[in-house]
This record gives structure tokens, sequence and C-alpha cells, in this order.
């Protein structure tokens, strides 16, 4: 039996595992906190930026990625606030800015996140920034894919390690390396495609993945 | 199999026979890192060939195709931009086809841009080769490719 | 874990029966002149003495500056002129690394036989001829700079055993006064592929004494009671570091040199690895027995092919006298040294990053805790530490917990080295003690005026931007103005340099460099940049100012590692040190006039003698000539900013305005 700590959500006291990631004790107990790029037996990745929480240490909240957080004995945690609303509203906006998403899901969450943050603070702040600053540099092939990295995790775990992330910073992009050799190639298990929150995987990873290091 | 990376990694000491040496050398040598060099390299250290190609992009200083035989490197700073080094530019990709691509698909030239010479008053300047020209218009363009050509 | 308690043996000697053994097994001794094929274990003493030949010649030993800073200014080339002389057995001619004073490169310093020194700076051709002349022992005036005297001759541990006795460029000994170079203090006077030197400048008796009379857990002690801080930028604990390390249940330990040293305008680990590997060599076999690991890594940038250069020679020349590799000294200690070049990136400063491409792994960072400390390459505890900071490990140990402290603060202690650049007449790497003022670094050692310094750059692009002023430059201090110390690079900014543009540049750095991980860091960053632009080119729009705040802070607050974390210091301490050169640019006005979209060039001809540069200068051909009163005028539609009429004006015409500022010289 794992052994169980003491924590305190929402000012309610709570009993969860001590090797656990916050973000998946809080979902197992029914508090929804919003994620894209968490996946349960992947691990957390803490790229989508939404599954802010606050954490209390000395007296200080802090914010936190709830996906990176480990229990402790007598952690206080907060789930909502108008900081982290803020915070997810940044964090959806930008995100938006990758899309259009092929699940309205998807689309319709960070939307929600986005109108979140705004009505907690003047309207006009976020409504310049919404347009983005003019320039979207992210090509049309590339958009609808949020970079979340769940399609290389899986297919380096129980796939034939075909995709990788090409590039960095900005220019960063997910590429399908297809071997030369049978055995190297990809085996169409389409994990890919199942874990994909947005729906960018169809109808397969050669088809959507069109970033190559060598032509 | 070319035995090339075989060669690059018995005459390293065994605490270097990290990835970025073997690359570095690569690069160094010949100028890019072949696919080919690659998918050995992948083969010998024991590592996914995806891993590789990851790791080779991420950085600034690997090449993926070989370089031109020639190099035109076009000011973009501020006072070349404002005086057409864009449209040099665009004139060359038309010219040698250049579709996406740095290099010429017959390897003659390579085209980059990049800051400030620091020749401003001679703008547009462009680099060809190790020789600084000023003043270059984009129907010059055509002319200055023949000349090149002609070079040998 | 075991302490190395095998009784060891200071000198190996060669017996006469392994000689004889020897003899029969590989007629080594056949030509006696031939060099042995196998390491030897050679006395330090030994090798001293043959540094010790080679430093204090009965002849002029001539040392050119050629490390980089010396190979950029042309010292190439003055070391070739005089190698190639024939100098008939008068004088020797050695590269050495950098004394720190960079500005005067070429620099070359003669010392005669008697111990005295000849420095002569900014070489060129006319200044050659002294150098001969005082080379065969006619010591010219001109061209000179100042002369040294070896306080005792022969006896050269730093430059402060050097005494002044002339000095003909006063600004050269301004450069100097104020410093205290304890760990660069071999910097420019020894050969640094001479291991030999280094031995006779005291070197590797750090290591004898740490091999044979400490234990490993004492030396720990002992950084942890000096107190030394990380030089690198986080300024973390390094004996608790090592002790963290030390006391790992995994036996298996690695030591890592970090030389990935990226932020621009901080160099001080290049020319240490450039001017004196052996002191970081050193400081990191020391390290490596004190946690007891078995593996060393340094791993240094791609951009420092001199320093990989030298780093390679050094380790190759250690291990061939057995102060690397099997045995070190004769002690039951071993250590291989591998490098690891990088290949281009700022990112893989950061100690998880660089182990991620140690593991053949793309550079992005890992998630923190666990630290290297306790699980790091490989998952082995792995011990990282600046090399400035190896550095630091020898003296410490030779000279003493109570040395080390008498210079610095009590949280602070010791010196630490600055690269300065900017708005300063000389620049250079710089060693001062901890709590050292500003003024003193900028003022008197930089040359620069009070008034002509606006701001003070420190800590690279994670740093901050603040106002000048005189402060201490400790860890806490400079952290309570907003900035960060970082790896100890400082530039001064004078008074036409725009505030706003500077975020954007250092802003723009960061969006080049980010991994891409975060979303965050990846994506927010690009967005701040493109609002800082649009406040260079005066397209604000309406609260521009609380949204870059916003997000600055949003980023700060999310990133997941140090890059995305710091990358907006320079935004938040430029908008809190110096928000109306902001509030003017939302009003489309550069208070410094520098954001060409905010300028306009405009002839004033009251001095105007007609010569015309203006007009056959301009690229964009704005300058116009009109007949009547206003001969000379710009089209400001057609005028790019370029500033090349202002450049070649000989009468001062060019007057630069944006708005009410006027670009003042």
């Amino acid at each position: 039996m794992e052994e169980l700590i003491e924590i305190i959500v929402d000012r309610h006291n709570m009993l969860v595992e001590r090797n656990i990631f916050l973000l998946q004790a809080l979902s197992d107990r029914g508090i929804a906190i919003p994620s894209l790029c968490f996946n349960a037996s992947l691990g957390a990745y803490g790229s989508c930026g939404l599954c802010i929480v606050e954490t209390c240490k000395d007296d200080v909240w802090l914010p936190r990625h709830a996906c990176l957080v480990r229990p402790e004995a007598g952690l206080q945690i907060r789930t909502a606030s108008p900081r982290i609303q803020r915070l997810r509203a940044h964090a959806a906006r930008l995100l938006l800015k990758r899309g259009p998403f092929l699940k309205k899901e998807v689309e319709a969450l960070l939307l929600t996140l986005v109108k979140e943050g705004t009505d907690s603070m003047e309207p006009s702040r976020l409504a310049g920034s919404l347009e983005g600053s003019g320039e979207n540099h992210i090509s049309l092939d590339k958009r609808g894919c949020l970079l979340c990295g769940l399609c290389v995790r899986i297919c380096r775990k129980i796939g034939k390690c075909q995709l990788t992330f090409l590039g960095r910073g900005k220019s960063l992009r997910v590429g399908l390396v297809s071997g030369d050799s049978a055995t190297v190639a990809c085996g169409s298990c389409r994990a890919c495609r199942h874990i994909c929150p947005t729906g960018f995987i169809t109808p397969d990873a050669r088809q959507a993945f069109t970033a190559r290091l060598y032509r | 199999m070319s035995g090339y990376i075989d060669q690059l990694w018995e005459q390293l000491p065994a605490n270097e026979r990290q990835v970025v040496n073997i690359l570095n050398k690569l690069q160094t040598e010949n100028g890019f890192v072949s696919r080919d060099l690659l998918i050995e390299l992948a083969d010998r250290a024991g590592v996914p060939e995806s891993q590789l190609h990851g790791l080779v992009s991420f950085f600034n200083t690997y090449r993926t195709s070989p370089a031109g035989k020639h190099r035109i490197r076009i000011c973009y700073g501020t006072a070349c931009y404002a005086q057409g080094a864009s449209l040099i530019n665009d004139r060359l990709v038309e010219e040698l086809k250049l579709d996406g691509s740095d290099t010429s698909p017959d390897g003659f030239v390579t085209v980059e841009q990049v800051y400030c010479v620091g020749a401003c008053s001679q703008a547009p300047v462009i680099i060809q080769d190790e020789e600084i020209k000023n003043r270059i218009k984009s129907y010059q363009v055509p002319l200055l490719l023949d000349d090149l050509r002609k070079k040998v | 874990m075991s302490e190395f308690h095998a009784p060891a043996r200071r000198e190996y000697q060669v017996s006469a029966s392994v000689l004889e053994e020897i003899k029969r097994e590989k007629k080594v001794f056949e030509n006696p002149i031939k060099p042995l094929d196998f390491d030897v274990r050679v006395p330090l003493q030994s090798l001293a003495e043959e540094g010790r030949l080679s430093l204090f010649p009965n002849i002029s030993r001539v040392s050119v500056g050629m490390a980089t800073c010396g190979r950029v200014a042309g010292a190439q080339s003055i070391t070739r002129a005089l190698s190639e002389r024939d100098w008939e057995n008068q004088a020797c001619v050695v590269s050495v690394g950098c004394l720190g004073a960079c500005y005067a490169e070429p620099l070359v310093d003669i010392r005669s036989p008697e111990g005295r020194h000849y420095f002569y700076g900014r070489v060129d051709n006319r200044s050659l001829w002294s150098i001969i002349r005082t080379a065969q022992g006619a010591p010219s005036a001109q061209h000179l700079w100042a002369v040294a005297q070896e306080r005792q001759t022969g006896v050269l541990r730093g430059i402060h055993d050097l005494e002044l006795i002339k000095l003909e460029n006063t600004s050269f000994g301004e450069f100097f006064h104020p410093q205290v170079r304890r760990i660069s203090g071999r910097c420019g006077l020894i050969d640094p592929q001479n291991l030999t030197e280094y031995a006779a400048m005291g070197g590797y008796r750090a290591l004898e004494k740490a091999l044979f009379k400490l234990k490993p857990r004492k030396i720990i002690d002992i950084i942890v009671a000096a107190g030394l801080r990380g030089r690198g930028g986080a300024g973390f604990s390094t004996g608790e570091k090592w002790d963290i390390t030390s006391r790992s249940p995994d036996p298996m330990r690695i030591v890592v040199a970090n030389a990935d040293e990226g932020d621009p305008g901080a160099y001080m680990d290049r020319a240490l690895l450039e001017s004196d590997p052996h002191g970081v060599l050193e400081g990191l076999i020391i390290a490596a027995y004190s946690v007891g690991a078995s593996q060393g890594y340094i791993f240094v940038r791609h951009e420092y092919p001199l320093a990989v250069q030298v780093l390679r020679k050094a380790i190759a020349s250690a291990r061939k006298v057995g102060l690397l590799g099997h045995n070190i000294m004769g002690s039951s200690f071993s250590l291989e040294i591998g490098v690891v070049e990088s290949a281009g990136a700022f990112v893989c400063g950061e100690e998880t990053s660089m182990l991620q491409v140690m593991e053949n792994k793309r550079g992005e960072p890992r998630l923190r805790p666990p630290y290297p400390a306790a699980q790091g390459l490989q998952d082995h505890p792995t011990l990282i530490n600046n090399v400035e900071t190896l550095a630091n490990i020898p003296w410490i140990l030779l000279n003493g917990v109570d040395a080390f402290q008498e210079l610095g603060t009590t949280k602070s202690p010791g010196t630490k080295i600055f690269c300065l650049a900017g708005d300063v007449e000389r620049m250079g790497f710089i060693e001062l003690p901890l709590g050292t003022n500003t003024k003193v670094l900028v003022e008197e050692i930089g040359g620069a005026s009070e008034q002509s310094v606006k701001a003070l750059h420190i800590g690279g692009p994670s740093g901050g931007i603040v106002p000048y002023s005189g402060f201490s430059l400790d860890y806490e201090s400079v952290a309570a103005t907003g900035a960060i110390m970082g790896s100890g690079g400082l530039v001064a900014l004078g008074t036409n340099s725009c505030m706003v543009d500077m975020a954007r540049h250092l802003i723009n750095f960061m969006v080049q460099e980010s991994c891409g991980k975060c979303v965050f860091c990846r994506d927010g960053l690009p967005e701040l940049e493109a609002m800082l632009r649009a406040l260079c080119i005066g397209q604000a729009h309406e609260g521009i100012l609380e949204d870059i705040e916003e997000l600055s802070r949003a980023i700060a607050e999310m990133a997941l590692c140090g890059l995305g974390q710091t990358a907006t210091n320079s935004v938040l301490t430029t908008l809190k040190n110096f928000l109306p050169e902001y509030q003017a640019h939302v009003r489309g006005k550069c208070p410094a006039v520098h954001c060409k979209p905010l300028i306009d060039f405009e002839i004033n001809l009251t001095y105007c003698r007609d010569c015309r540069a203006c007009y056959l200068v301009c690229p964009s051909g704005a300058v116009k000539i009109r007949s009547g009163k206003e001969r000379f005028i710009v089209d400001q539609q057609l005028c790019t900013k370029c500033w090349a009429c202002y450049e070649t004006c000989p009468f001062d015409c060019i007057k630069i305005t944006s708005e009410e500022f006027m670009w003042k010289n």
C-alpha cells in the first residue's frame, strides 16, 4: 500500500500518494486542471503551460506547473486565483497562435481560458495582443501542432523512434525520420495519432509531419 | 558503410566519443554532415537515427548540405535593407532557383543573409566570397552570376 | 566510500633492477637520445627546475600575447617577425596568453636576464625596432609603456611578484593599479603550452598537498569554510555542492568543468583556458579527488577553438608526466579528463542542458530537482563547476582560508574576474576583490568619466541594466539593484545608448537561443520582442508598457529553466530604471536619439563650407543640392538614417534630433 501524505487543496484536506504528480492526484480526485501535454505513462513535460496552480512556501504563494509538483506533507495549493487565470490566459493565447486545431475541444478550451483571464483584468489590455502583434511567423503546414511532444515521446517509448523535434526555439517543429531499411520504417502503429491532443496527425505521421532535415 | 565513422571512432579516446565531438569533426572536414555518415554514426553510437537528426538541427554550427562553390552574403542591416537588400535576395532566389534551400541545385552558390557588415555608406552591400561589392542593384544580379561562372 | 589511504609515494624513482628489466625488454636505451616511449612519473621538483630555465633564461625572453584578443589585434605577424629573426643566441621568443589589458594588444613583454620586464603595448611595425633593441640588451625608451622588476630575481608566481619601477604610459598603470590578480596572475607571463613553466610558478603544489597531506573530507571542509561561491553566475556555495556530490550513495562520481561561457561580453573563462590552462586543470583534478570522481570532463564552447587546442595539449602533457591518468603523482588516485566540444547553443551553459548534450541528446534542460550533484550524467552524481571557480581551488589550498577571506565581503569572499566592455577607454579582463566599488572598475580602471556613463549592463542577457552609480560589486548588492552578477561581464552604456533598443536586442538574443520546449519562453519571448520592436519604430499601441511588463513577469514566473526565467530581466530592469525613456518611445520619440525610425537628420548650414561630402556619401540620394539659401537639404522620405553624412562632415553641420531631443557627442 503506497504511503499517503496529507496536502491542503483550496482549504480542503486531501490524502494523496507520495510518488505522484500533483496534476494526476488532483485529476484522480475529480479536480480538473486544464492540461494538454501531460500523459500518465509518459510522465510530465511542462510544455503547454496550462496546468498552473499556486503553492504556498514561507507564506508566499507562487505559481507552479501542477504536473511538475511532487506533493510534500502539509503542502498548500490553490487551484484558482486571478493570477492563475491570467497566466493560463497568456499560455492559451500563445498556443492559439499555433492553431487552428482540428479538434474543436482544444480550440474551445483555449478560448475559454483566454476569456477567463481577460475578464479578471481590463479587457483593453489583452485585446490588442489577442490579435497577435501582427505577424504570425508559423508556417501553414505546421499550424495545428502544439509542440506538446506526446507523439515524439510515445514513438520513442513503444514505437520505432521515428519522430523527433527539429530545430529549436520558435522554429521548433516535429519531423519524421523515415528509415531506409524496412526494419526502421514507421510501423504504422498509429500511437502518435491516438495520443495527439489536437488531431494534427491525420491521417498519419508521414502526411502530417512535413519537416525534414535532409531533402 | 564507408568505415569513415569507424575510423574516427577508433581514433578518439573512449571518454571523448560523444556524438557532438564526432559531428564537429565531420562539419570541419567536409563542411557539412551528410545523411549517410549520420546513419553510420547512429549505428556506432547506439542511438536511433532520429535522435541524431534532432541533435544536429538543435545547434547553429551544423549544415546538412554542402555549401556551394561560391558564397554570396547579403547584408541585411538596416541601411542595406532599406536600400533594397531584399530585392537583391529575391532576384538571386529567382535566378538560382533556390526554392527553400540556401544553395542552388547545381551546388554553385550559397546565398546567406548576414547582419551589418559596417559599410552602410555603400549600401546595399553584398559579400561575394571574400570580396565586398557595393551599391548593388537587383538588375545587376544576372551579370554578377555570369561573371562568377566565367571565373572557374 | 573508501578514502585514499594507500601509502603514497612522493617521488617515483626508476630503480636499477627495473631499468635492467626494461633494458632487456624494450631496448629503449640503445640510443640514449631517443625519448622514452612510455609515460614516466616526473617529480614536481624536476619539472619546476626545467621550467625555471625556461622562465628565467640568461638571455632575453620576448613574450608576445597570443591569446584570441592578441591574435585579432595582429599579434601573429608580430610573433612571426620576431621568431624568424636570427637573434644570435641573444634572445628567445615565446607566445604567452593575455595579461588582461586586452585594449593594449598586441602586447610584448621583454625580460632581461636580471629580471627586468619591459612592456610594449599596441605594438606595430614602428615599435618592433624598439623591441628588438631592448631584446638585444639596449633597452629603448621609445614606444615603451612600462618597466617592472621581479622583486626577487628568478621568483615569479604571478604578476604581483613584479614591482613597477617606471611608467611611461600612465593609462597602463591606471589599468593595473587597483587589481588583485590572484587567480589570473600567471596569465600573460607564462607560456600556456609549457607545463614546466607552470610548475616553476608553483603549479601542481596544491595537488601534491591535496593528495598527500589532506584527505578528501578535509579538502571539502576547507572549501566550505572558505565560502567560495560559484563564479559562473548562480553564486551557489561551491563547498556545499562538493559536499552533496561526495555524500551520494552512488560510488561512481563525475566532475565536469563548465567552459560553455555563453554571455556575450564575458570572456574570463576563455582567457583563463587560453592563458593558464593548468591552473584550471589542477583545480579540476583536486575537485575530482575530493568528491571521489574517476571521470572528468571539460565542456567547452565550439566558438573557442584556441582554448580547445591549448586545453588538449595541456591534458596530454599532464598525462605524460604522471599528473593525469593512473596513480597521479604516485598516489592511489587515478583520473582521466575528456574534452567535449559544444556546437553553438547558449542554453548548453545551463547544467542540465549540458548533461543532455553529453548524453548525445538535444540540449533541452531537465526538470530540477533532482540536481546534477545528486543525479547528473547517466544519473550518476555529477559535480559541475565553472572554470573560474575551479581556478580558485589551488590558491585556497596553498594559501589558506584566512588569506582567501582577507579580500572580499563576508558573504562574497575572495576575488572575481570581471570583463569590462562598452563605452570605456580601457577594456579587458580585470580581477578585483568582491565588494569593490563600480567606480573603481569603470572610472579608475576603465578610464571612463562619470558623466559619460549612463547605465551598467551586468550579467549578460540574463542580467539587468541599472543606472550608473557607485555600488559594491558583490552578489547581494548587485542583486539589490535588480541586476545579477552573472559571470562577471560588465558593459558600460554611454549617454547615447537607447535602453529600449538595448532591451530589444537582448530579448532578440534569447529568442534565438531558446530551446523551444515550454510555451512561455518559446512563444512568449517573440511576442515580447515584437512589442519592443514596435516601440522602437514608433508603432506602440495603447497600454503597451503594461502589456510588456505583464508578459515579462509571466515568462519569468513560468519558464521551465534559467534561460526563460532570467530572459526578461533586461526588460524589467530597464522599465523600472528608465521608464521615461519607454514613455517617450510610446509617443514616438527616442531620447537617446538612436532608434532610426524615430530620428531625423538635418543639415545646419551655419558652418557649411560647400564641400559636398554629405551629398557624395549619401547612399540613398537623400541629400539634395538646391540653389538658393537651403543649399543642402535632407529628403526625409529617402533618408535611411545610416549616419554616413554625420561621420563624413568635417564641419559638424549634421543635426540629429528626435523631436525635442538632440544628439550630442
